[in-house]
């Protein structure tokens, strides 16, 4: 015979949710420690030294300009742009080889529907000796097919950043459009030098993702704004 | 930049489809959109040489030969002297000078210079000033043409500090302030350099004669220039992300052929000053290429990419070519060579990273997540940007705005604001935390905030439960005792912002506060409480596990029920209670098991149960009454407590 107990309404609990852009960066996380990444952390204020200098992004790079950084209290010091800075750090403090995955908050004078003045990147870098482009587009194609897939098709377009030489974006094509989903390249030897590192014997990779972007083909939220409005509505999606 | 297909193949063989044409920018680097007839190119910053017609058809060179057909004045040219007092020659040290005057009137543009115009949408406008677009357009490499009737006086180039008023050719005018290269006329400027001509010697329908201008000016000192003064110019666009610094007589030879096609040229003189004539050359070694790229690129392939791209080979080293200022180590040579084989067409090489002893311990931060995720709490991310008075904050030079002119120095009014965000979209029962870097100028915290507001929850017996402080206590003790196992201190004090506030401490380490926030600080229309905690967890870890053995012998429970005049006086008796089971080592666990208030009545009461077990034998009942009668000893001592039939 049943009780009367089991006719009672049940006395439901609420589950909260991480937010949706940290569930992205410790999937990301996991997954690249996973290929043997180590996490590193460091400022968001940081000096323009690590965040610029080190990086091989000389004073007249146009990214140095007041419009595009925040400068914080009288010029002494930044919003970092990038987490590379982190990378910088993980090169002066660290004998190779070395293997850091740098996530986090980082900081453009953008705002608009499209742009915002914080975001989150996570970025990786390798130096070995013998790191070759080759050895790049292998981790690439292991990241993306790890997030999305091993039907995906990819394309490497040459691109430019100061702190790579070879430069590469890449897009991964979704239905029938390409979409930029990170950028990459081989370490500038210059800024293995800026960090003392022997660029006879050793040489490296980096990569940086946009954590916004992959939240948003992940979850198809469509305007990055809604991550930072604090919607419990829209929170609730994500437990 | 805007660049038509049409005007391509002018330059190029082989007669290249669109998609083609389209495919290659892609694989050398040029991202783009096309429509109809025109490709819309985002040109990388580094890559200056590739902003014109021929700079693109260079880049496609290996692919699509270019013709040799564009018209040049090869003839030799007069001398000429406009007497330029160049006192910047550090940066601007080559440039050069076409004095040209035509007769007769100018017959109708030929195809190549009517349809840039009609193609790209391009306004015309005088003669010579739609020569001098065009080249740019077809060489990459600004000119200025004055109009040589307006040149009389002292002419220099100079970078000068002077407020001045300057109008510039397309009428906007400008107050030129700081430092600034400028080209002077009797002291006056008349051209911003590498921006902007002005007004006062520029060209007409009615020019028949003109100095062209043609200069390399170092990238740095043009950058920001046009922003400065909040000019569209095409001409610092170039100039700042660099050009071909040996291209002036070439350029000026171009402009004498196309006017020479559309109209009498009357007299022609050149004037040239070069002092940086030397191309860099790099040491080259197709091994170290291909250790870059990491694959085998045979020597004969990469001499015969990089030539076509414009190099030159010189025994072992490869000379650059004056147009490519971004090439300077054999990074970039590996990159050029990749570009041309595109990064698709490389081989993978499978990557095995170096394994390192990794922690397989959740942090302290890890676990605060999960166990207010586990709660019903939603984790929010916000700006660090307000306005805040604290001293402490950092300023950011150059904000989006006076509300965001600061960095937060804590995150709980953040959490205020996405509270009433909430409020006003009728959520009733509203729990957010949140986990963030907090800045001052000399420290740098990880900080935990959380805040509550409304009904506890969503079954019948939360749904009527406010969230109270009582509730948001228990979350912040329950979180930091259990993960940490460790005793939690609070210090009621008075702070802003606060109705009422007490300090954590951990360890006698003060860490944070917890309270009611203030009506104005929330700044809601609604009146229901707001509580709120923020802790720095900086340097916080979790406690190492250490497995103990589980006693085998039975527990035993007693209870005790206190009758209590004032609340304040529950902090008293929890304390004095603790102290007993601190001292004994058979009391494992007490909690508050009832709580019982009347306030007409006058009734407070709290049910205390304690279990008492040994690691080593059964206890017995006088063991247990010990430590029983020194709790009811020791709470009895206090005025205002009792035991009630005690």
């Amino acid at each position: 015979m049943s009780s009367k107990e089991i006719y009672l309404p049940s006395k439901n609990k609420e589950l909260g949710s991480i937010h949706p852009i940290n569930k992205v960066k410790f999937s990301l996380e996991k997954l690249l420690c996973s290929f043997g990444f180590e996490i590193a952390e460091g400022p968001e204020i940081e000096s323009e030294k690590y965040n610029f200098d080190m990086l091989n992004i000389p004073s007249t790079h146009p990214a140095r300009e007041m419009h595009d950084t925040f400068y914080v209290n009288n010029k002494k010091s930044v919003l970092r742009t990038h987490t590379s800075p982190v990378q910088v750090r993980c090169m002066l403090s660290n004998k190779m080889p070395i293997a850091f995955i740098s996530p986090g908050k980082v900081y453009r004078k953008d705002d608009d529907s499209t742009h915002l003045p914080m975001f989150h990147q996570i970025e990786g870098i390798y130096v070995d000796e013998n790191v070759n482009f080759a050895h790049l587009k292998d981790l690439i194609y292991k990241i993306c097919f790890s997030l999305f897939g091993d039907k995906i098709k990819l394309r490497f377009r040459p691109s430019f950043f100061p702190f790579t030489e070879p430069s590469a974006e890449v897009d991964i094509l979704f239905g029938d459009k390409w979409l930029e989903i990170l950028g990459c390249g081989i370490v500038n030897p210059k800024v293995l030098k800026n960090c003392s590192i022997d660029t006879k014997k050793y040489s490296g990779l980096a990569f940086g993702l946009g954590i916004e972007r992959i939240a948003m083909l992940k979850y198809g939220v469509k305007d990055i704004r809604d991550f930072y409005k604090s919607n419990l509505d829209f929170l609730r999606q994500f437990k | 930049m805007k660049l038509a297909y049409s005007h391509l193949m002018r330059l190029l063989k082989g007669n290249p489809s669109k998609k083609e044409i389209s495919d290659l920018l892609f694989q050398l680097g040029h991202e783009h959109e096309l429509e109809n007839n025109i490709f819309d190119l985002e040109i990388t910053p580094n890559r200056g040489d590739c902003l014109s017609l021929n700079g693109i058809a260079r880049d496609l060179n290996f692919f699509y030969p270019m013709k040799s057909n564009t018209k040049v004045y090869s003839g030799n040219l007069k001398k000429f002297n406009p007497k330029l007092k160049n006192e910047s020659e550090e940066i601007c040290p080559n440039i050069s000078f076409l004095e040209i005057e035509i007769t007769g009137k100018v017959k109708k543009y030929k195809d190549y210079l009517e349809n840039y115009f009609k193609d790209l949408g391009i306004n015309k406008n005088n003669f010579f000033t739609d020569i001098s677009n065009y080249l740019a357009y077809e060489t990459g490499q600004p000119t200025h043409c004055f109009d040589a009737t307006k040149m009389d006086g002292t002419f220099k180039l100079e970078k000068r500090k002077k407020n001045e008023n300057f109008k510039t050719l397309l009428d906007d005018e400008i107050e030129l302030k700081g430092q600034n290269l400028v080209f002077t006329l009797d002291n006056k400027t008349i051209s911003l350099a590498g921006v902007m001509g002005g007004k006062s010697t520029s060209c007409t329908n009615s020019t028949t004669k003109v100095w062209v201008e043609c200069a390399y000016f170092k990238p740095e000192e043009i950058l920001g220039k046009a922003r400065k003064y909040n000019l569209n110019s095409e001409a610092a666009y170039k100039f700042e992300r660099g050009v071909d610094f040996m291209c002036q007589e070439m350029v000026l030879r171009r402009f004498i052929a196309i006017v020479g096609e559309h109209a009498e040229i009357k007299s022609m003189a050149i004037n040239q000053n070069l002092k940086k004539k030397v191309r860099h050359k790099l040491n080259y070694s197709s091994k170290k290429i291909n250790e870059i790229i990491g694959d085998e690129v045979k020597e004969n392939k990469q001499v015969k990419i990089l030539k076509a791209l414009g190099f030159e080979k010189e025994k072992n080293s490869i000379v650059i070519p004056s147009h490519r200022s971004d090439i300077d180590q054999a990074n970039d040579l590996a990159e050029e060579i990749t570009r041309v084989i595109g990064y698709n067409n490389i081989v993978p090489k499978p990557l095995k990273l170096p394994v390192h002893v990794k922690s397989m311990e959740h942090s302290f931060e890890e676990s605060c997540r999960d166990f207010l995720v586990n709660l019903g709490f939603f984790e929010v991310i916000n700006f660090p940007f307000n306005d805040t008075d604290n001293e402490e904050a950092n300023i950011i030079d150059n904000p989006l705005d006076k509300q965001r002119s600061k960095i937060r120095v804590c995150i709980t009014k953040s959490l205020a604001a996405n509270v009433v965000y909430n409020q006003n979209r009728q959520k009733d029962s509203i729990k957010l935390f949140e986990i963030s870097d907090v800045y001052t100028k000399t420290e740098r915290e990880r900080s935990i905030g959380v805040i509550v507001n409304g009904r506890e929850g969503k079954n019948y017996n939360e749904f009527s439960s406010k969230l109270d402080y009582s509730y948001l206590k228990g979350t912040l003790i329950t979180m930091l005792s259990e993960l940490l196992k460790t005793k939690i201190d609070f210090i009621a004090e008075t702070r802003e912002n606060y109705d009422f506030v007490e300090a954590v401490s951990l360890n006698g380490l003060k860490i944070g506060a917890i309270g009611k926030l203030s009506n104005n600080f929330v700044n809601s229309k609604s009146k229901s409480s707001v509580y709120s905690f923020e802790i720095d967890i900086t340097n916080i870890e979790l406690p190492a596990v250490t497995s103990k053995p589980v006693s085998e012998y039975p527990a035993i429970y007693r209870d005790l029920s206190f009758s209590i005049d004032t609340l304040e006086l529950i902090d008293s008796l929890n304390k004095k209670i603790e102290k007993v089971s601190f001292e004994s080592s058979i009391l494992k666990e007490l909690f508050v098991f009832d709580f019982f208030e009347n306030r007409k009545m006058n009734i407070l009461k709290v049910g205390y149960r304690f279990k008492f077990q040994s690691d080593k034998k059964s206890l017995t009942d006088k063991e247990v009454d010990k430590v029983m009668d020194k709790i009811i000893k020791i709470s009895m001592s206090t005025n205002g407590i009792k035991i009630e039939g005690l």
